[in-house]
């Protein structure tokens, strides 16, 4: 049954790949493989540990998503997002901006998500150090 | 007010008819059943706490009976439930530019102080049940204010000014640091960690996969033949609800519908 138009399903993250808890300090990439299952749009967010408010730092807003008209995909049609305190060269459209010395975790939103989602045949990569 | 804080919001309960401290927002749960979630609201660094309005023709407009009255719970920006009219989409209210600040954020004990004073003791009877319990809304009942849980037995009394003495400042502030190291851990490293990953060998979770949104089954899946619930066991997920409840309190059916293109997940 495919009732679309609503609703949305999210998974957080608060370790990365290593097991170790995210730290503002170090960089990290996300890597979202081609199919994103979503029929409206998708958005990856940082939130502070403390707070569990959206990370404050000069970026407007923590958000990378496919409706911030600035991420770029790779030739593949993966998705590469990046957290640290700066971005990686050519990838400030793909990167969120953390605090060092301060925890956060990740959320990614799937709205009106597809059945790759609830199958569990599409998944994200780990927030993998680099 | 501190930017880079996060947010900070005053909390009030239904029946509060004092005026709000100044520069402060307040956020509360509704007394009807329909409007049990808070939405506190982010900070913001350049307001006064006033509703901002924009001028009209270069003069100011003058204020509303509204904006006077506007710490009252009655006037408090709520986000309505959507009723299921897809395109009539969700009613909310505007909160940004909102003043949002913790009362006496940095003073302990004179919050307590301002939450008595200002929150019938019954309310504050029933959110520490709900904390302590995990009760769900269905097995909340109103009760008699208990003084050991609205706070009363520390010598904050209502309608009579708080001042604690050192050893008592030095309690409330620890008890503080313990429930905030507390609520940090049982969010962000729960046990059973592993029972309600996407996949076994994933950091990516979300609480609702094990228990649902009443932490008990999981989910019914919505298939081409209708809906198939799940087996049930009995057993109240007790893990799932205190990492979920900590960081976003609240829950209802439509976080934890397992299908495709509806219902949301938290």
């Amino acid at each position: 049954m495919q009732l679309t138009g609503m609703g949305s399903q999210y998974l957080m993250a608060v370790r990365s790949g290593d097991g170790k808890y995210l730290s503002g300090a170090d960089i990290y990439r996300l890597t979202l493989l081609a199919g994103i299952p979503e029929s409206r749009f998708w958005s990856v967010m940082a939130y502070d540990r403390q707070t569990r408010s959206m990370l404050q730092t000069d970026q407007r807003k923590p958000d990378v998503s496919s409706q911030s008209g600035t991420v770029q995909e790779n030739p593949d049609g993966s998705i590469d997002i990046y957290f640290g305190p700066t971005a990686p060269d050519g990838k400030a459209g793909n990167s969120m901006q953390t605090v060092p010395g301060k925890g956060y975790f990740v959320i990614l939103r799937l709205y009106s998500p597809l059945p790759a989602f609830v199958d569990k045949t599409w998944r994200p990569s780990e927030i993998e150090p680099i | 007010m501190t930017c880079g804080s996060g947010g900070s919001p005053t909390s009030a309960c239904p029946g509060r008819t004092g005026r709000r401290a100044a520069n402060t927002c307040s956020s509360a749960p509704g007394t009807t059943a329909r409007y049990r979630k808070w939405f506190p609201r982010r900070a913001f660094p350049d307001v006064t706490g006033r509703r901002v309005r924009p001028p009209v023709h270069g003069r100011q407009r003058p204020r509303t009976r509204s904006q006077d009255h506007q710490g009252r719970v009655a006037d408090l920006p709520l986000l309505p439930r959507n009723r299921g009219h897809p395109g009539r989409g969700v009613p909310g209210r505007q909160g940004t530019a909102r003043a949002a600040r913790a009362a006496a954020r940095n003073d302990i004990p004179q919050g307590l102080g301002i939450v008595v004073q200002h929150g019938p003791t019954e309310r504050l009877h029933l959110l520490g049940h709900h904390q302590r319990t995990g009760a769900t809304r269905t097995s909340r009942r109103r009760r008699p204010a208990h003084p050991g849980t609205a706070g009363l037995g520390r010598r904050i009394t209502k309608g009579k000014p708080f001042a604690p003495d050192d050893p008592l400042r030095g309690i409330l502030e620890d008890a503080v640091a313990v429930g905030n190291a507390t609520a940090r851990t049982v969010s962000f490293a729960p046990r059973e960690e592993g029972g309600f990953t996407y996949h076994e060998d994933s950091n990516w979770f979300n609480m609702l996969f094990v228990g649902g949104y009443e932490f008990l089954d999981p989910p019914p899946q919505i298939t081409p033949n209708g809906v198939v619930p799940s087996r049930s066991d009995w057993a109240r997920k007790l893990n799932r609800t205190r990492r979920s409840s900590t960081p976003t309190p609240g829950s209802r059916p439509r976080r934890a519908c397992s299908s495709p293109g509806w219902g949301r997940s938290t």
